[in-house]
């Protein structure tokens, strides 16, 4: 919801995951398939993307980096930019790491354009290294959000679809899933943070 | 006596102090709420509707019913206009500002309350026809 805050469900759906995060190890979210020994995890599927200068962007745009992604549309008033704000945070934590990028995909590509982009990152004063804001064909954006939000999706009490709800999911080095936030409550920020800083530590 | 003073006092101090609590909302903050309700309540519908357009177009890949293919264009086309009606109506909604006056923001809003209740309404009226759609066409793959 761009204009909405979260919902009762949401915290909810949060509050289970967090409760996973207890022994310094941050699980691997998503479904996960069980062959004799093997697991296999829910992997983020390949795409491809432009950002801002109009370049590609595709998964080995993060090659040996770990991510953190969040879905959002330069005309939206309300949430995306204070999701911003705190994603600015994030940026100045791990500003010196070569191997933490920011991803944040449009809704409305036909709106965000290149150009668009370009616009709103110098409105926002977004920094130009290690953040792509991109944008892409409009139903294929739709269908990996549900790669990318899975987590909530496995939830049968989770809300449907994917909620532009401000949330940011950090993506490890695997293409998986490990943490996710509300990008609009910041002590919740403060926590994925962490998390993000512990799986940097992560051998 | 007592009683009956007391019936008709308890309810009142109540109401006060519940009314001491909120903020006292005005015509705008009313309406307001009223615009972002109908969007909240829809907005995660996007997401719903576009997946059905997906599969619509998946199944519409397996047919050979001449009709159906035809139908199936049309949904998706209705599909198609009724995402970029939300789309459209946020990149045109301006949040009023605070020092706006009472008599440009209240006519906005009541304008706006129409907008966003079409657009409602036909994003409900897609997902309604295009799952009657999806089913007719994943019969009809399966015959």
């Amino acid at each position: 919801m761009f204009f909405a805050c979260e919902t009762e469900q949401d915290k909810d759906v949060n509050n289970k995951i967090r409760s996973l995060n207890v022994n310094g190890i941050l699980p691997i979210l998503g479904e996960k398939e069980i062959n004799g020994k093997d697991t296999s995890y829910h992997t983020i599927p390949d795409y491809n993307f432009t950002n801002q200068y109009g370049e590609a962007v595709n998964p080995n745009t993060f090659k040996d980096a770990i991510y953190i992604v969040d879905y959002f549309f330069t005309s939206c008033p309300t949430i995306c930019p204070k999701v911003k704000e705190q994603e600015l945070r994030v940026f100045e934590k791990f500003k010196d790491r070569k191997d933490v990028y920011l991803l944040s995909v449009s809704v409305d590509p036909t709106y965000d354009t290149v150009e668009r982009l370009a616009w709103y990152v110098d409105k926002l004063e977004i920094p130009k290294s290690n953040w792509h804001l991109v944008t892409g064909d409009k139903d294929f954006i739709y269908e990996i959000a549900e790669d990318f939000f899975h987590i909530a999706q496995e939830d049968p009490d989770a809300p449907g679809g994917f909620n532009h709800d401000g949330r940011l999911i950090l993506v490890d080095k695997n293409k998986r899933i490990r943490s996710f936030c509300d990008g609009l409550d910041e002590k919740d920020v403060d926590r994925f943070m962490l998390d993000v800083q512990m799986l940097l530590d992560e051998k | 006596m007592h009683l009956r003073y007391l019936l008709l006092v308890i309810p009142l101090i109540l109401t006060i102090g519940s009314c001491k609590q909120e903020k006292v909302k005005t015509e705008r903050d009313i309406l307001f709420n009223e615009v972002m309700d109908i969007h909240d309540t829809c907005m995660p519908e996007m997401a719903t509707l576009n997946k059905l357009k997906r599969n619509i177009r998946k199944t519409k890949d397996t047919l050979t019913d001449e009709k159906l293919i035809t139908n199936s264009n049309a949904m998706l086309t209705s599909i198609e206009n009724a995402e970029e009606g939300m789309m459209q109506w946020m990149r045109d909604f301006n949040l009023p500002k605070k020092s706006d006056p009472d008599q440009k923001v209240i006519p906005y809003l009541k304008e706006e309350k129409i907008k966003i209740q079409k657009v409602s309404d036909a994003m409900y009226a897609a997902l309604k026809a295009g799952n009657e759609l999806l089913k007719t066409n994943q019969t009809s793959s399966n015959e």
